[in-house]
């Protein structure tokens, strides 16, 4: 037995040691052997190297002058006064003639203004139209969304309560 | 027995623990970790790519992976079998792993790697130095069989020392690799340097172990 698993052993080794010169042999008359293991050489030795100079400084402002614009165009957005809404023109019934030179003029209505209530109406100017603001001033009619605008987007209640608001504004003719 | 030789002789088991087997352990089970991904069977290796054309060889491509597969289970088991606290109290373990050891040696390691060894990288002396390292790890790992199977405890111990100083080459060479490759020593000088160092280091320091362990050191070649 162990002179068995000797010589199967030194077998083994012999194979290996023929097997190895054997195909060590062939290959090496093939040509496949030259260029294992060579290291590679560059391939731009014969090309001109062209530097170009990087100026670190505005390679790395780039970025900060992007940002700087960016947030500058936000702050604009913000600040920026909302929409005015279009101005109805309403046409009001012509003034009644003026009465007779006799009469004493009748006194001017007081104009009170609470905070909460509704504004007054402003006076009619010399073509007799009247600019009426809208009811509640916070809605903006935004027909577009924009990025700019994304964020001031009015939600759905809101929209029905500025149709509700316009309906009840429309004077009878 | 004098207390400070008691102290002296421990703290020298602890130094030899802590500076030789702790980092030999740890870079044979690294390797060990490392060698695993190749059984992905995948060619994206730099080892592999590097031997491309020899790969296309199916004789080459299974020499290569017996041999890996072969060296993870020598540096595995021959972690157990310096210790003498397995060899005092488990003995079996100590048995069966080195009957391991044996086996994958002796049927799948030497052979393959002097295979191998005719395609290795560097010049003439590199490829004779691989074949001497074959050889020499299978009679080394033939003669401690031989001897433990004629109960020679002591021959077997030194035969085994010297077949283990053969396997840990792989663990050194990578060793002494990484170490000239951060002092920038170009890469084909590194490998020679880094392979003769270890094979010649291992042998040398082993030699020296023999040395220290045995009365009459020549004997040991005979036995």
């Amino acid at each position: 037995m162990k002179h068995a698993v000797l010589y199967t052993c030194i077998g083994l080794m012999g194979t290996a040691a023929i097997a190895g010169y054997s195909d060590y042999s062939r290959a090496s008359k093939a040509g496949l052997l030259k260029d294992l293991y060579k290291e590679e050489t560059p391939v731009t030795g014969s090309m001109p190297l062209t530097t170009k100079k990087v100026d670190m400084e505005d390679y790395s402002r780039a970025a900060l002058e992007e940002a700087a614009q960016r947030a500058a165009k936000d702050e604009l957005a913000v600040n920026a006064p909302p929409e005015q809404p279009k101005k109805k023109k309403k046409r009001v019934p012509p003034p009644p003639p003026p009465p007779p030179p006799s009469a004493p003029p009748p006194p001017p209505k007081p104009v009170v203004s609470v905070e909460g209530d509704v504004p007054p109406v402003p006076p009619a100017n010399e073509m007799g139209e009247i600019t009426v603001p809208p009811a509640s001033p916070g809605v903006a009619d935004i027909k577009e969304v924009t990025w700019e605008n994304f964020s001031r987007a009015p939600l759905k209640h809101q929209k029905h309560v500025a149709k509700r608001n316009k309906r009840s504004n429309k004077v009878p003719s | 027995m004098n207390t400070r030789l008691l102290i002296l002789t421990r703290t020298k088991k602890v130094f030899v623990v802590v500076f030789f087997w702790l980092p030999i352990a740890f870079f044979s089970l690294l390797l060990i970790r490392n060698t695993i991904p190749y059984f992905s069977f995948s060619r994206d290796f730099s080892f592999i790519q590097e031997r491309a054309v020899l790969f296309l060889k199916p004789a080459y491509a299974v020499c290569f992976y017996l041999h890996i597969f072969a060296g993870m289970f020598c540096i595995g088991t021959a972690l157990l079998q310096f210790s003498s606290t397995i060899l005092r109290k488990r003995k079996k373990i100590h048995v069966w792993s080195g009957r391991i050891y044996v086996v994958v040696v002796l049927l799948l390691g030497a052979p393959t790697g002097l295979y191998m060894s005719f395609f290795a990288k560097g010049g003439f002396a590199e490829r004779g130095l691989f074949m001497f390292m074959a050889i020499s790890w299978f009679f080394f790992t033939l003669k401690g069989l031989t001897a433990i199977l004629a109960r020679q405890v002591l021959a077997h111990k030194i035969w085994m020392m010297r077949s283990y100083a053969m396997a840990l080459t792989a663990v050194t060479f990578r060793v002494y690799y990484l170490m000239l490759y951060l002092y920038d020593v170009p890469l084909t000088l590194n490998y020679e340097v880094s392979l003769w160092i270890s094979v010649i280091g291992n042998l040398m320091v082993t030699e020296y172990l023999v040395y220290r362990k045995s009365r009459s050191y020549l004997n040991t070649f005979t036995t």
